[in-house]
């Protein structure tokens, strides 16, 4: 007979795995705006390009993000089921009002948010690890600058490629291009976003003794959690992916793989470096970037600044709910 | 040459123009993490400033 202990750590494993099937919910869907904006994909073939390539993510690229996630932002010494459910419960929470609000916050941002939550209301400050929460801190400001100077780069530089070309021949053969552009992002997305889940997932069989003595991250893990992530952009996130893709600014073709192409090489570097990045502000910065290579009216400013308000608010405001989870789990 | 042909040429110009973009923005930036955080931080926020204010100069005159 399977032991109670072990039934609550399936549960929380399946609770982690429903936050990263939201994470694709609530984010995954911002890798298909432009293709949708563009008119280069329906929003039904979208999701499914994305959701593949979110999937195939699995394979070859690393397991850098869930590290830091599983052992580089609070001390494992401190983490316990309660912890764990109560982080998952502070993102969750927060991911659900934003989602409803029609807001592109961070997931990723709300999952820290919500394990520093946690750990403190369990153990105090003293068992955050700051190298970690400054590199996070730090990269919610670098990756949007990373990809709006990157797209303002790879903007400039087609525009004079094109210069002497037929609009409809562009037109044509950046349909084509963003098809790629919109892969290397999802498989982005799919590596950074699913390895946070991984790690989450991770700790908690590591800290319950169900990993051995060296912290790893199992097979079945990394398949599970990239199936999840998968399994959510197949299903949602269009009022976001409203949001992104057509209030910020009108894109071109062109624009779309401006924007994709730079956050995607700018996700995946921040995968290979081992840093959670917020997929969303990423290609946010790419979106402003190539809006701003036609003016910067173009951008829609009161959109841009609305979302980083809620930015923000994400790590305080998820850390904010995981702590009340935790005292209230703390009762029991 | 047929416009397909002309169509091929063109996206892997582009492709490779942006590879020769993007891959050594990130190789400087993997030396600028490896110098510290702080210094990817500061180069990163200050490019960004720049190239908007330049944006800035360039599309409204």
């Amino acid at each position: 007979m399977i032991d109670t202990d072990l039934l609550f750590i399936i549960f929380i494993v399946a609770v982690a795995l429903t936050f990263d099937f939201f994470n694709g919910f609530h984010d995954a869907a911002n890798s298909v705006a432009t293709v949708v904006s563009t008119r280069v994909l329906s929003p039904g073939q979208a999701v499914v390009w994305a959701a593949f390539f979110n999937f195939v993510a699995a394979f070859g690229l690393g397991v850098h993000v869930a590290n830091t996630i599983g052992k580089g932002v609070i001390e494992t010494s401190v983490v316990d089921e309660k912890v764990i459910l109560s982080a998952l419960i502070g993102a969750i929470v927060w991911d659900v009002i934003t989602w409803r609000l029609g807001l592109p916050t961070s997931s990723s941002h709300a999952l820290i948010g919500g394990l520093v939550g946690a750990a403190m209301a369990s153990s105090g400050t003293g068992v955050i690890i700051s190298e970690g929460i400054e590199k996070t801190s730090a990269f919610i400001v670098i990756s949007p600058f990373t990809g709006f100077i990157a797209a303002v780069l790879l903007s400039l530089a087609t525009l004079r490629l094109y210069e002497r070309i037929a609009p409809a021949m562009a037109r044509s053969i950046f349909k084509r291009l963003q098809l790629v552009s919109a892969a290397a992002y999802s498989l982005g997305h799919g590596a950074n976003d699913a390895q946070k889940t991984m790690g989450v997932i991770a700790v908690l069989l590591f800290t319950t003794g169900h990993l051995g003595s060296d912290f790893y991250v199992p097979l079945w893990v990394i398949l599970s959690a990239h199936a999840a992530i998968a399994l959510g952009t197949l299903l949602g996130g269009w009022r976001i992916v409203r949001t992104m893709g057509l209030k910020i600014t009108k894109l071109e073709p062109k624009d779309g793989f401006a924007a994709e192409a730079s956050s995607a090489a700018a996700i995946l570097f921040a995968t290979q470096v081992g840093i959670p990045v917020s997929t969303t502000h990423t290609i946010a910065g790419g979106i402003v970037g190539v809006g701003s290579t036609r003016r910067l009216s173009a951008v829609r400013w009161g959109v841009a600044i609305n979302i980083v308000i809620a930015w923000v608010l994400t790590i305080p405001a998820a850390a904010l709910i995981a702590a009340g989870a935790y005292a209230v789990a703390d009762r029991f | 040459m047929s416009d397909l042909a002309t169509e091929i040429l063109l996206g892997i110009a582009t492709a490779v123009l942006a590879a020769l973009i993007l891959v050594p923005m990130f190789v400087v930036m993997k030396l600028l993490l490896d110098a510290g955080l702080v210094v990817l931080f500061a180069v990163v926020v200050s490019c960004g400033v720049l190239v908007a204010i330049l944006l800035r100069h360039e599309t409204t005159r």
